[in-house]
């Protein structure tokens, strides 16, 4: 059984193309990210994915669809929470929470950003934890840890680290609503509680950026956003408390399912009944652990702020540095959808997808009422990074979802062959952008050239009708693990 | 050591192929694999931890060891310095995990998050057992 396509970005998995399939699949993407999906069998795990008990539409894939384990990476599929839907922990992955905040600043590069670049990498190599197994900025009390997993941005506001306005240009106001620190287990709580403020490693990322293209001048105007705007982008999750909550989930859920009798395709996508107990305590895990991804990004961005204070000489409310948004792209949420004219609650499962709603949803924050949900997606180390907003239309297309990325397409040892650390690094620096501190003979596997250019998705992105493109970010300074 | 192990890669996949004349070698394998993608593996003398997993099948007995072996690195910030499987049967294992004080300086390594059940292979051959698990990083 062959894709049909079904107009120029659009393609079609018909029932039948995998055994077990509940609902079509469907692709959103150019020939050619649909060739690299079906290259690399990302395709056939949409297919997989329709499988799932109490999936509703389709099972979806966003142009920057890529093979995952168990769902795509770029993966979205809902399951309807009253028709027996099931939640799976795959299906948010091990890195639950993982997302993207963007801070905007007043300084220009032009003036005075070119000229402090090497001291303000400097400082925040020096500052920003980051790497294989490393701590973090806060060291937590279980009880602390606990407060983080309940609260949120609430803990780290009260503790007075970043700004209260900070939380209204989170997602879900930076708490998501039914966290169960309860349900985390002491083992997910061990490997999360030294973590607090901690880029981690892999593509995980914290750049000093400018806009060098703004394509929406009114929804850039909302959004604090210029040309030559020196902005900050934090690419970071929910380090090892997420990792270790899916882990236990999925082990939880893997020995439960002869029980339920569902004959999956892969292992990976093991599930369970949305009303099952095992899968309200996965779901309070994850809150919970969503809820510590997003205190990870705010403590990250404090500590910007300090670094961007100490080199400029002001404080960081006299540069500006305000949150444009912070937005997660590895989550499942319970949400409303209107199908075939009906309202149903549905369990929205996004792997490597970032939520988009349009204008006037009544979720957003009154700034962004208007021009949509700011949708922050960010580009590999050394290439652009993009903001988009959400349309109306991605609501019936995808549950109001787009693209997060775009993902490699060279294996780390690939690219370690094609360049040394040391000689990519003077690569990037005579392309203008400085690296700080990092474990060089291992820069190379994260090298631009290893992943696929983030441009050529949000365009298609933006042709389906999902998102728009708002402004285009360049890197000119990069901190990684 | 009995066995071998192989670290698969493909585009954005990690994983192991193991090989062992029996189920405790390929745990054995498995251990010294994931620490040296960690870039954690430091073989000499240890403080001995002892592991104990009961699973549901060979399968799962893999990921839950390999599990409380990344706990034991991410958790406690340990190179891993050696290990013995003292048994090992398809829904049952334990053995020892010899561990020390990573130091300072930088750990040469990808970060692994988690085991995966994806594509997980763990049977018996005509020469003893071989395995695939894949590791999220």
């Amino acid at each position: 059984m062959e894709p049909r396509r079904i107009d120029e970005h659009t393609w079609e998995l018909p029932i039948g193309y995998v055994e077990g399939m509940r609902v079509p699949g469907r692709i959103y993407a150019s020939d050619k990210l649909f060739d690299r999906a079906r290259e690399d069998r990302a395709i056939e795990q949409v297919a997989n994915v329709a499988t799932l008990p109490g999936i509703i539409g389709y099972s979806l894939a966003m142009p920057d669809i890529h093979w995952g384990y168990g769902f795509p990476i770029g993966g979205v599929a809902a399951t309807d929470v009253d028709a027996g839907g099931v939640v799976s922990p795959g299906g948010v992955g091990f890195d639950i929470g993982c997302g993207v905040r963007l801070l905007r600043s007043e300084v220009s590069w032009q003036t005075e950003g070119r000229e402090r670049i090497r001291d303000l990498v400097a400082e925040l190599g020096k500052r920003v934890p980051r790497g294989v197994g490393g701590g973090g900025y806060m060291r937590l009390s279980r009880d602390e840890l606990d407060r983080v997993l309940r609260d949120g941005l609430g803990f780290t506001l009260g503790r007075g680290i970043g700004w209260d306005a900070d939380a209204e240009l989170t997602e879900d106001r930076g708490r998501l609503p039914h966290p169960d620190p309860e349900a985390v287990s002491e083992r997910a709580k061990a490997r999360g509680a030294p973590q607090l403020g901690s880029l981690g490693a892999g593509n995980h990322f914290l750049e000093v950026q400018v806009v060098d293209e703004v394509r929406d001048a009114a929804a850039a105007e909302v959004m604090g956003l210029f040309e030559g705007q020196v902005c900050v982008m934090i690419h970071s999750g929910s380090r090892g408390i997420g990792h270790q909550s899916c882990q236990d989930a999925l082990r939880t859920i893997d020995r439960l399912m002869p029980s339920l009798g569902y004959r999956l395709p892969d292992r990976q996508l093991a599930c369970v009944p949305v009303d099952h107990p095992e899968a309200r305590s996965y779901l309070g895990a994850m809150d919970a652990a969503g809820n510590f991804a997003r205190a990870n990004r705010h403590v990250l961005s404090h500590v910007a702020r300090e670094c961007f204070a100490a080199v400029f000489g002001r404080s960081a409310r006299d540069l500006g540095l305000e949150v444009v948004y912070d937005v997660a792209h590895n989550l499942a949420k319970f949400e409303e959808h209107t199908i075939d004219g009906r309202t149903r609650r549905l369990c929205v499962h996004r792997k490597g997808a970032t939520r988009a709603l349009g204008p006037g949803h009544p979720e957003l924050p009154e700034r962004y009422r208007d021009i949509g949900q700011p949708v922050i997606i960010p580009g590999s180390m050394g290439s652009a990074s993009f903001v988009l907003t959400g349309r109306a239309e991605a609501e019936a297309l995808a549950f109001a979802s787009t693209c997060h990325g775009a993902g490699r397409q060279m294996s780390r040892t690939q690219a370690k062959k094609k360049m040394r650390g040391e000689d990519l690094k003077a690569e990037l620096e005579r392309q203008g952008i400085v690296l700080a501190r990092s474990q060089w003979k291992l820069l190379s596997e994260e090298a631009p050239y290893a992943y696929k250019d983030a441009s050529e998705v949000v365009e298609t992105c933006e042709a389906v009708g999902l998102s728009s493109v708002v402004a285009r970010l360049r890197p000119v300074g990069v901190v990684k693990g | 050591m009995r066995g071998s192990f192989e670290v698969l890669e493909h585009t954005a996949d990690i994983g192991l192929r193991l090989t062992g004349p029996d189920l405790a070698a390929i745990l054995e394998q498995a251990t010294v694999g994931l620490a040296t993608i960690v870039g954690v593996w430091r073989p000499g003398d240890g403080e001995p931890r002892a592991l104990s997993v009961h699973s549901e099948d060979p399968g799962a007995l893999l990921v839950d060891w390999l599990d409380q072996v990344l706990y034991l690195h991410d958790a406690e910030g340990l190179a891993l310095t050696g290990v013995e499987v003292a048994e090992a049967l398809p829904d049952r294992a334990h053995g020892t995990v010899h561990v020390a004080p990573l130091g300072d300086g930088d750990i040469e390594g990808i970060q692994v998050k988690a085991i995966t059940y994806h594509r997980l292979i763990v049977e018996r051959t005509e020469h003893g057992w071989r395995a695939e698990v894949y590791l999220d990083v």
